[in-house]
């Protein structure tokens, strides 16, 4: 295997699957600077692990699974939601990652001459468990 | 998303404007008023997994000769944003299984020849957009 191409990538949101084109997972972590005298350059130690997840795509209407559908309500209330993400598609042996999230944001954008996109911001509760598909 | 039946799709909706010859694919010769479609380019890959494609389509709308005034009026009335005879309207409104979203985007002025005879027309520019069905 080489490269891997985004389009085959699955989304879903509390079992739902989410009809995104784009998104990103940044495992992050904060750090604590540690000089002491003497010291030329910052030392640092590291502290607790800090995740993000983003997506965004094309607003889709269905009832009960579109979009806006899944997301909306979530953002709306503060509900924990349960996120996995497929990075390179299904497929035995091939990547699985599940986290719970809170959606720190979600957008919906409405040019006059496009259609309507929707940008979704989550903090990550916890970790990120990797696995790899049955 | 299939280009053939996107095309019987709209084509069948423009059936409904009185006097209006419609072609899904180009004829051999036309008699305006006419209105062909042309497809352009098809985008795959605007949702995770082929959820959903996007193509451009051009309408070609024929209305006769380029010194013919009432053709040039049959005309303006097809360009127009709004009436039982536009273009935008027609299709904007209608219902499909094809695709998801029709937007009629603009409309150009131009001559087109068909079997020799150079024609006053218009060519709209179409984004379709969906997965259909």
């Amino acid at each position: 295997m080489g490269y891997a191409h985004g389009k085959n990538t699955v989304i879903t949101v509390d079992d739902d699957t989410v009809k995104a084109n784009t998104s990103a997972i940044t495992r992050g972590r904060k750090t604590h600077d540690t000089p002491g005298y003497g010291d030329s350059n910052i030392t640092r130690d590291p502290g607790l692990g800090d995740n993000k997840f983003t997506m965004g795509g094309i607003y889709d209407d269905t009832v009960s699974t579109g979009s806006r559908a899944i997301l909306q309500p979530a953002a709306d209330a503060g509900l924990k939601v349960v996120v996995t993400r497929k990075p390179t598609g299904t497929g035995t042996g091939k990547p699985l990652e599940t986290f719970t999230a809170i959606i720190s944001s979600y957008v919906e954008t409405n040019p006059t001459d496009d259609m309507v996109k929707w940008q979704c911001d989550m903090d990550i509760d916890g970790g990120i468990a990797t696995t790899s598909q049955a | 998303m299939n280009p053939e039946l996107v095309r019987e799709d709209l084509a069948a909706r423009l059936g409904t404007i009185p006097n209006l010859n419609v072609s899904p694919f180009p004829p051999g010769s036309i008699s305006p008023d006419a209105a062909v479609f042309q497809p352009q380019d098809i985008d795959y890959h605007r949702v995770y997994e082929n959820g959903a494609t996007a193509m451009t389509l051009a309408l070609v709308l024929y209305a006769g000769l380029l010194h013919d005034q009432s053709a040039h009026q049959r005309l303006d009335q097809y360009a127009a944003d709004t009436g039982d005879r536009s273009i935008r309207e027609v299709l904007e409104t209608g219902t499909y299984t094809a695709f998801d979203d029709v937007t009629v985007k603009r409309g150009e002025w131009d001559a087109h020849r068909v079997g020799g005879v150079d024609y006053l027309a218009i060519v709209f520019e179409l984004a379709i957009f969906g997965p259909g069905g």
